[in-house]
């Protein structure tokens, strides 16, 4: 294959129409008729319902309607489903709006459906609910103290389940023997996603024909239609058709089927007019799903040599007070199976309990279990060479999995397909310059300034597969790919992708792709994605799997395509097939590259079919479902130098270098912007971000206000490389690069501070590292 | 939220007990009182106009009065509930007379919800120490003018 695209740092292609407003969002679309839908959301986070007074919104001028949990019960909506199920898990009713009890603030407890949006929530506000209000609680680990407030009846202990993964016996007696322990308690603390765009649905239903269309930001609009049509409102699928557009962003938080989609397909044939919602950035805050929010204990084992005996770790997971769409799956079997890190670590036993509290429900956030999983491992590393007295880097160096041992089989069920970890650590310490990095660092501490370097050796799973295997482990769902190509007569080329984009550039990237495949111009390749009406059943976009398992599925086609339109050329050039060969778009005998037939005239030919091979279907398209054989792997070594001000403990981040192997790169410069994005967001939970619930689990950082997202001016220029270790067992060898940023930034910035706190005795000091933090630690370290 | 402070009233305990057990001039004490009207023994209902910044809105409230020990001891609850949210509020008033003159220790805790707790949680307590503080001055004004 001629690669005149793959591996160019092309401009996005769709990035014009974003940036001169040319969008279609959910919120820029219109219907004739369209009416608007307002929430009315529990200020209580637990409070019976005694009563829901609708009169004086109804009297409202302009309302058109307002509706309760117990008239979509009543008219037989039923609960929004779980995608995941452990053993033995309790799985609790979570209608779209709340029916006897809320369980959180911000739960939905009445709709209003008004002319315009203005006089929705005006209305919204004049709906009266008797509240009796109950005790609340919101912090993990005190739902599981004996007399907790339980969220439901049916965990009264607030226990949603209890598991484990790795040998419990084992990893005891390897601390047994150990030379030397350490043991952290960390948390990871709740982030709230905030994507740009905010949620948004419209639903229309057509009587004529009993069909319904929802437009929805979703990262998976085929999940959305089957879990809303086949498990919650009982519409065939074949008559509901989601169509998610342009998305402004997801981060995980838009995979999920939440209440307020539910809600405006349900009230559209109720009201008899199309029904669209946006959430305003307030109800984002209190109703997308939160990530993260663990409570960890967790244990290193090693020799006398330092190499690593074995890891113990037990994390209490709040999961908000329902089951979103995939929360069981984050904190277990993306997060435990990821515990063994780039290390080789003999035994590891983790058990997790997850737990029910009265706050917004937790789901996957950027990462997913693996930037916790990252975050434990890495600290461990960090605390453990730091007792050690060695070099943090020559610990984690001593302790790597070789790259002679792969295929690798950890003790936490994940098999590595491929590896070479010291690579990447070695590039990032010749970028970073180590060792006059460290002669500065003791060098500026006589001076009493306090630089800090922290390491983050990272490992990710992606493209979660394969399906069997993702089954057997609770998932509903296969997590295969479909990728649909159509060559038009004119060598014009339609691709229509399971995945999504909202921010990947899968436009650009996947085009990349086809023209390369099939020798044409980039410009003649369209790629489709995010209509239930026109692309085959897809799983979406999440677990960076849009390369490695939507591009996979677009190279299983086009290689049909290649096969079909080799069988015309080898007619039209009155040649035996396997004496065709396709190069630059052109099909020739071998050895007479002069006399050719272009890919634009076999595909005219696929259509008009006048001269044709015997027995051969007109027509020129192919479909595939492509179900990898494991995850990919991706790794790197991130470093983070960071100086701390002893006297108002503000941390300034210096300098921030990143080596990611992620396989092939299909575009280095939107490979370089995930990184961008996944560093900062992972810089924003180091030192910035978290979600603060008051003892009454009232939210209290429920704005941009009181929530800090970080800015431009908290980030440094980042310097970003790359090693590339091709997936062994996809066709593209790529393996995903979403998530990395995410999964490393948190531990880097947290080691940098640490290391540079190191002369007080200051261990450990837990997310976010605020300068009042800091300052305090600081302070008590002096005072002791 | 919790507030707590005490405050000294030129005047005899007698006075500041009538004027505290007048649910007119409670009506003036409590910040944002619109109306104040009495539904049952030591029972109000009020209308109350809350407000913190870009937050606010117009809340149904029920006080209640007991443990009515005069001139020295009473008991009080506000619940309101509006828009933005709920509050639920109890507390004490006790009065010492002292030479001629009233010392008044209060102290309360209030249950705050919704988006006056969530998006006001930082300015709850100064404000709402701030409006006790006014309206106290006012009630002493009052007093001792007439």
């Amino acid at each position: 294959m001629a690669t005149r695209y793959f591996g160019v740092a092309m401009k996005r292609r769709e990035d014009p129409r974003f940036i001169t407003g040319r969008g279609t969002y959910v919120d820029d679309l219109a219907l004739p008729g369209l009416v608007y839908a307002a929430m009315v959301r529990s200020p209580h986070a637990h409070a019976r319902i005694k009563a829901i007074h609708k009169e004086k919104a109804l009297q409202h001028p302009g309302v058109i309607a307002v509706f309760t949990g117990k008239d979509m019960v009543d008219s037989g909506v039923k609960s929004l489903p779980c995608g995941w199920l452990l053993p033995g898990m309790k799985l609790p009713p979570h209608y779209p709006m709340a029916v006897d009890k809320v369980r959180h603030v911000g739960e939905i407890v009445a709709v209003v459906i008004a002319q315009d949006r203005y006089t929705a929530e005006d209305a919204a506000e004049l709906v009266e609910v008797e509240y009796e209000p109950l005790p609340a609680v919101a912090d993990g680990a005190k739902a599981l103290q004996p007399g907790a407030p339980a969220v439901h009846d049916e965990a009264p202990d607030n226990v949603c389940f209890r598991w484990s993964i790795g040998d419990r016996e084992k990893t005891d007696e390897a601390f047994r023997r150990a030379h030397r322990t350490v043991k952290v308690e960390l948390v990871n603390q709740r982030l709230i996603p905030n994507a740009i765009e905010p949620r948004a649905a419209m639903a229309q239903y057509n009587p004529a024909t009993d069909e319904y269309t929802l437009w929805v930001t979703s990262q998976n609009p085929h999940v959305h239609r089957l879990l809303l049509a086949a498990f919650v409102l009982g519409i065939p699928e074949h008559k509901l058709r989601v169509i998610s557009p342009d998305v402004g962003g997801g981060f995980g938080s838009k995979i999920f089927v939440y209440p307020e989609e539910t809600i405006v397909t349900w009230a559209t044939k109720q009201v008899g007019r199309p029904v669209k919602w946006t959430a305003r950035r307030r109800e984002s805050f209190v109703s997308d799903a939160h990530g993260r929010d663990h409570i960890t204990e967790a244990e290193l084992a090693v020799d006398e040599k330092g190499k690593i005996l074995g890891m113990r770790v037990k994390t209490i997971a709040n999961l908000g007070a329902y089951l979103s769409t995939f929360a069981p799956a984050i904190p277990t079997y993306l997060y435990g199976t990821l515990l063994s890190g780039q290390y080789e670590i003999p035994t590891i036993y983790c058990e997790v309990t997850g737990v029910f509290t009265h706050t917004t429900p937790v789901d996957a956030y950027r990462g997913a279990g693996r930037p916790e999983a990252t975050y434990v491992v890495e600290r461990l590393m960090d605390v453990m060479a730091r007792e050690l007295g060695e070099d943090p880097a020559e610990f984690r160096r001593k302790n790597f999995i070789p790259p002679d041992k792969f295929p690798y089989q950890t003790p936490v069920a994940l098999q590595y397909d491929s590896g070479n970890y010291e690579g990447a650590l070695n590039k990032a310490l010749e970028v970073i310059r180590y060792k006059e990095l460290r002669q500065q660092q003791e060098e500026l501490r006589k001076q009493g300034r306090y630089i800090g370097i922290g390491f983050s050796c990272y490992i990710e799973a992606c493209g979660i597969a394969p399906s069997q295997v993702v089954g057997s482990l609770g998932a509903q769902a296969g997590l295969w790919e479909s990728a649909l190509v159509r060559v038009h007569p004119t060598g014009k080329v339609t691709v229509y992708t399971g995945s999504h984009t909202h921010g990947q550039g899968h436009e650009t990237a996947f085009a990349q792709i086809v023209a390369d495949e099939l020798g044409i111009p980039i410009e003649d390749v369209e790629i489709i994605h995010g209509d239930t009406g026109s692309v085959p059943f897809g799983m979406g976009t999440y677990g960076s799997r849009s390369a490695p398992v939507g591009g996979s599925a677009i190279v299983l086609s086009l290689q049909k395509i290649k096969e079909k339109a080799r069988k015309i050329a080898a007619h039209l050039l009155e040649a035996a097939e396997e004496d065709v060969v396709f190069e630059d778009g052109k099909f020739y005998v071998k050895g007479v590259p002069d006399r050719f037939k272009t890919f634009q005239e076999v595909a005219l030919q696929a259509y008009l079919a006048h001269n044709y091979p015997p027995g051969l279907e007109p027509g020129l398209e192919a479909s595939s479902f492509y179900d990898p054989k494991n995850f990919t792997f991706p790794f790197g070594t991130h470093i983070a130098v960071v100086d701390v001000d002893p006297e108002t403990g503000k941390v300034k981040i210096l300098r921030y270098v990143a080596v990611d192997d992620a396989g092939r790169i299909i575009n280095p410069l939107i490979a370089e912007g995930q990184v961008h994005g996944g560093i900062a967001q992972g810089i924003g939970q180091a030192l910035l971000e978290g979600a603060v619930y008051d003892e009454n689990a009232q939210l209290l950082s429920a704005s941009l206000l009181d929530y800090a997202l970080p800015r431009a001016d908290d980030l440094p220029s980042f310097e970003i490389d790359h090693t590339v270790t091709p997936c062994p067992h996809n066709p593209l060898g790529v393996k995903g690069i979403g998530e990395t940023g995410t999964i490393a930034a948190t531990a880097a910035v947290v080691n940098a501070v640490m290391d540079a706190l190191t002369p007080f005795g200051i261990r450990h000091i837990d997310m976010p590292l605020t300068p009042e933090k800091i300052w305090r630690a600081i302070r008590e370290a002096r005072a002791a | 939220m919790r507030l707590k402070g005490s405050y000294r009233f030129q005047t005899t305990i007698d006075r500041v007990w009538g004027a505290l057990m007048n649910p007119q001039v409670i009506a003036r004490l409590l910040p944002g009182v619109e109306r104040l009207e009495p539904i049952g023994n030591d029972v109000y209902e009020a209308e109350m106009r809350l407000g913190i910044g870009p937050i606010s809105g117009r809340y149904k409230a029920r006080i209640t009065l007991s443990e009515i020990d005069p001139p020295n001891h009473y008991r009080i609850r506000i619940q309101a509930q509006g828009p933005q949210g709920t509050v639920d509020a109890r507390g004490t008033i006790d009065l010492t007379a002292d030479n001629g003159e009233t010392v008044m220790h209060y102290e309360g805790e209030a249950t705050v919800t919704g988006l006056l707790m969530s998006m006001g949680a930082r300015l709850l307590e100064p404000t709402a120490q701030m409006l006790v503080n006014q309206g106290l001055k006012n009630l002493e004004a009052q007093l001792t003018s007439s």
